[in-house]
């Protein structure tokens, strides 16, 4: 891969969330999270698709820079930054440094000048670089050498090269900030040319090519036209100083020390939990392995004995989690699949009751086909009329993670799940009502800070996905009986937390006989 | 399945059509909200309410202010509306059947609603529109599993407002629910100062919405959209209101402010909610958790009576020959045999009236009927 350096204009999309993200995102403590949340997916979704060897993010400095010095109006007309962008700020700088990026805070100067003169500088040396960015100012940098991507626009973003710069300004990406000149600027305070737009800036320069050529040929205009782009001279060329970006500020490193280290997991873990950014937390690559790895055993149970040995080891326990794998979301139409079962946390059981003659023919070794393996399961009926004692026993607790669910499956074939006494979705809810998603995988990420295996990985997304009576019965284990071990740790945890809250009788007296009641209707 | 409905439904939809055409002076997509701006707005000349991010804003809210002023966005809204029926029910419905028992079972989603109520989805049966004609047609499509059976329906009146009462224990609405009185008319009568005899429909009306809108946290600008009178009257009315019942605007007061210092908001069973967002230095996402720190312990209290009474109603019906079939907000259905239908009833009656002890009573009415219209 040809190395190149992705600069990051952190202003551009810290502004551009704030704005356009009006959801009520706030961390655990009710600060707003709106701008730091669009900036880090931003972020993230640059490091995914591109995973550029050298990366920065800019973000602007504190205090005045050289262009208020210039012109003590720039940016007069725009809005004070509100307040809870501001405090933003600190929490995106933090995140960029945890993620093992560098970071540039350069006083006096805005963050386009970085951008810029990183870029210059890149280019002299033979790298291309990115500019990251939706501010159409920074498109006067664009080059051989350069170009400016804004990721957020589009299904795949929108790269702009000196061809589509061309297309945009109707001149070279030099004169850029002959058209920004004209065109001014409301939001910064750049006077410009009064009458004088994006369209006709463009024609002006299609014609005249730079301000200089236009003022050569004043005599050529007309009218109301001539008369203030003549008297608009001097803004128009002050203007275009304002503008113009910096290519030559004195930095302490250079674009061959954009390089990326490794992020703190640990800390970038806290940092997304307090955030509440849960769904990012499951797009951190790096982290999501080291969370999955940790050493558990799941068996599949295939023989009477086995199956009688695991029941015995539930009825001790006086309580285990269970779960059920289907064909379809819906438990009235679904098919039992398998049952998995857990009492001891990093231990689970599988019992395959409904897999297709495919999914029972394993590979042990995906590349050795003297390690195909035929498994014999126990014969569903056999199975079932097994585990049907045990599970209709009032007196040994039953653990699960939307219940309901697995209750119906089950009476649909033929078994009457009691004992419930945990139900580790609707104990989330209840702990904080207020979360939109409930999900084992998310409710799994939040306590245990353990990414589950996704079901895609299964039965595939969309059309194309199967049932899960055609997973490979190795894989099915591995997946089940993950389910039954992470929600039988969470009751633990929910037992506690639901104590603690004082919401233990709102729970047993009515959240869970509902259960039943709801499973009825 | 609701075969004469799609049909008819399909001819009220192009008679609509027609009507929006000739209203709009030519046809187009009225689906497209680009075209339907431009005709709105540009050809027309109404005024744009508010703006998105790609023009101007064509949704229900604006259409309602828009409609004052010509007659097209009437008929928008019926079309969408109508539109949205067909697309929700009359379609999906019959592809809903479950093939095994020849019933639609709808899904209650026990952790979705932040206030502690039920949700429902596949479909979802507790948004069909009451009011409008097709509305109640897609009810009548709903009927009991056998042929021997009646649908009874129980529903607590008034149950938020009671909850009101009770948690503020203002003295002025208590006394209200003990002497049974229309609500909205006794609010009314105390608000426009004249004899319960001499309220109007319309300052019933208006009295209704205070009474709702308190519930919700309104504000004098949404009690005026609501009720059409100006912002400045609307916030008399609301002052008035307060003034009658000063133990709710006590306790509407001191919510808040508990909520702040706890981090959280209860219901009767100690249900929590947290609401972070009222420490948000955004002074609009403030208000929103202010108004939900209002609302979450009077709905979710409400739902707290109900969720007990389905467990003890699903304990006592005799499950050989009734069945607890729905719950939509304060209402339970039960489909029962016709000739244990008014015992049914009067359970249900019993039982949800009792299950929990309020300092005022609950009230439930009860309805019987052949299916989901009947009933009401």
């Amino acid at each position: 891969m040809v190395d190149k350096l992705f600069l990051i204009d952190g202003m551009a999309f810290a502004f551009r969330a704030y704005y356009a993200i009006r959801a009520a995102l706030t961390d655990h403590a009710g600060n707003p999270t709106n701008a730091v949340y669009g900036f880090i997916r931003v972020l993230l979704k640059v490091l995914r698709e591109h995973n550029p060897s050298h990366i920065a993010v800019v973000f602007d400095a504190p205090g005045k820079n050289f262009r208020d010095d210039l012109y003590p109006e720039y940016k007069a007309t725009r809005r004070e930054t509100p307040p809870d962008l501001k405090a933003q700020f600190p929490v995106m700088q933090d995140l960029v440094k945890t993620l093992g990026i560098p970071l540039l805070v350069v006083p006096g100067v805005e963050a386009d000048d970085v951008m810029g003169t990183l870029a210059r500088r890149a280019a002299e040396k033979g790298l291309d670089s990115v500019l990251v960015t939706g501010d159409k100012d920074l498109l006067q940098l664009v080059g051989p050498r350069i170009s400016v991507f804004d990721p957020s626009k589009g299904d795949d973003g929108v790269w702009m090269g000196p061809e589509e710069v061309r297309e945009r300004f109707g001149t070279d990406p030099e004169h850029v900030v002959d058209a920004l000149a004209l065109i001014g600027d409301a939001a910064d305070n750049i006077p410009g040319v009064r009458g004088i737009g994006d369209k006709t800036a463009r024609k002006l320069l299609e014609q005249y090519g730079s301000l200089e050529g236009l003022y050569e040929h004043l005599d050529e205009l007309k009218g109301k036209q001539k008369e203030r782009v003549a008297e608009d001279r001097d803004q128009a060329f002050f203007s275009r100083e304002l503008v113009t970006i910096k290519t030559d500020v004195p930095l302490d490193l250079g674009p061959e020390d954009c390089t990326r280290a490794a992020p703190d997991e640990q800390a970038l873990i806290k940092a997304f939990e307090a955030l509440q950014f849960h769904s990012l937390l499951e797009e951190l690559v790096p982290g999501a392995s080291a969370l999955q790895a940790e050493s558990h055993d799941y068996q599949l149970v295939l023989t009477r004995e086995r199956l009688e040995g695991v029941i015995e080891e539930m009825r001790a326990s006086g309580a285990f989690a269970v779960d059920t794998e289907t064909t379809s979301v819906d438990p009235m139409r679904a098919t039992l699949v398998g049952v998995s079962l857990s009492c001891r946390a990093a231990t689970g059981y599988y019992i395959p009751v409904g897999h297709t003659e495919e999914s029972l023919t394993i590979m042990r070794d995906p590349d050795d086909l003297t390690t195909v393996e035929r498994i014999h399961p126990l014969p569903r009926e056999e199975a079932l009329t097994l585990l049907k004692p045990l599970l209709e026993d009032e007196r040994v607790g039953k653990v699960g993670h939307n219940i309901k669910y697995d209750l119906l499956v089950f009476r649909r074939a033929g078994i009457q799940l009691r004992g419930i006494i945990m139900d580790t979705m609707v104990a989330s809810y209840l702990t904080d009502p207020s979360r939109l998603r409930h999900n084992l995988d998310e409710v799994s990420l939040q306590y245990l800070r353990r990414k589950l295996i996704p079901i895609s990985e299964l039965i595939g997304k969309g059309s194309k996905a199967i049932t899960f009576d055609q997973v490979p019965v190795d894989r099915a284990c591995e997946y089940a009986g993950e389910d039954a071990d992470i929600t039988w740790r969470l009751s633990e945890i929910f037992q506690a937390k639901l104590r603690e809250r004082e919401l233990t009788p709102l729970f047993s007296k009515v959240e869970l006989p509902l259960i039943h009641v709801l499973a009825r209707m | 399945m609701f075969g004469r409905l799609r049909v008819e439904i399909k001819s009220r939809l192009g008679e609509l059509t027609d009507a929006i055409f000739e209203s709009a002076g030519e046809p187009f997509k009225i689906n497209s909200p680009k075209q339907l701006q431009k005709i709105l707005f540009d050809k027309i000349g109404l005024k744009p309410v508010r703006k998105t991010k790609t023009g101007y804003s064509t949704d229900v809210e604006v259409l309602e202010q828009l409609a004052r002023k010509h007659p097209l966005p009437q008929l928008l809204l019926e079309y969408r509306m109508l539109e949205k029926l067909r697309g929700t029910y009359i379609e999906a419905l019959p592809k809903l059947v479950n093939p095994e028992t020849g019933r639609i079972h709808t899904s209650f989603n026990q952790a979705v609603a932040a206030t502690g109520r039920l949700s429902s989805s596949a479909p979802n049966l507790q948004n069909i529109p009451v009011r409008s004609e097709f509305g109640r047609r897609i009810r009548e499509g709903f009927v009991p599993g056998r042929d021997d059976a009646v649908l009874v329906s129980a529903d607590y009146s008034q149950i938020e407002l009671r909850v009101l009462a009770h948690l503020s224990g203002d003295e002025t609405l208590c006394e209200a629910f003990h002497n049974d009185a229309d609500i909205h008319a006794a609010t009314a009568s105390r608000v426009f100062n004249v004899d319960e005899a001499e309220v109007t429909p319309e300052m019933r009306r208006q009295a209704k919405a205070v009474n709702f809108g308190v519930v919700y946290g309104i504000s004098p600008y949404g009690l005026a959209k609501n009720i059409g009178v100006s912002n400045a009257e609307a916030s008399r009315f609301i002052d008035r209101y307060f003034s009658q019942y000063p133990g709710v605007k006590a306790w509407l007061e001191a919510i808040p402010r508990k909520a702040v210092e706890e981090g959280f908001v209860t219901t009767l069973l100690n249900r929590r909610r947290y609401l972070p967002e009222l420490k948000s230095s955004d002074a609009n996402v403030r208000r929103g958790a202010e108004r939900m720190a209002i609302n979450t312990p009077v709905q979710g209290s409400a739902a707290d009576i109900i969720k007990i009474a389905m467990i003890r109603v699903d304990d006592a019906l005799d499950s050989a020959d009734a069945q607890l079939l729905l719950q939509v907000h304060d209402e339970l259905i039960v489909e029962v045999s016709v000739d244990k239908a008014e015992a049914t009833g009067d359970l249900l009656r019993e039982i949800m009236e009792d299950a929990f002890p309020l300092d005022i009573p609950l009230k439930v009415d009860v309805g019987i009927g052949r299916n989901w219209a009947e009933i009401h």
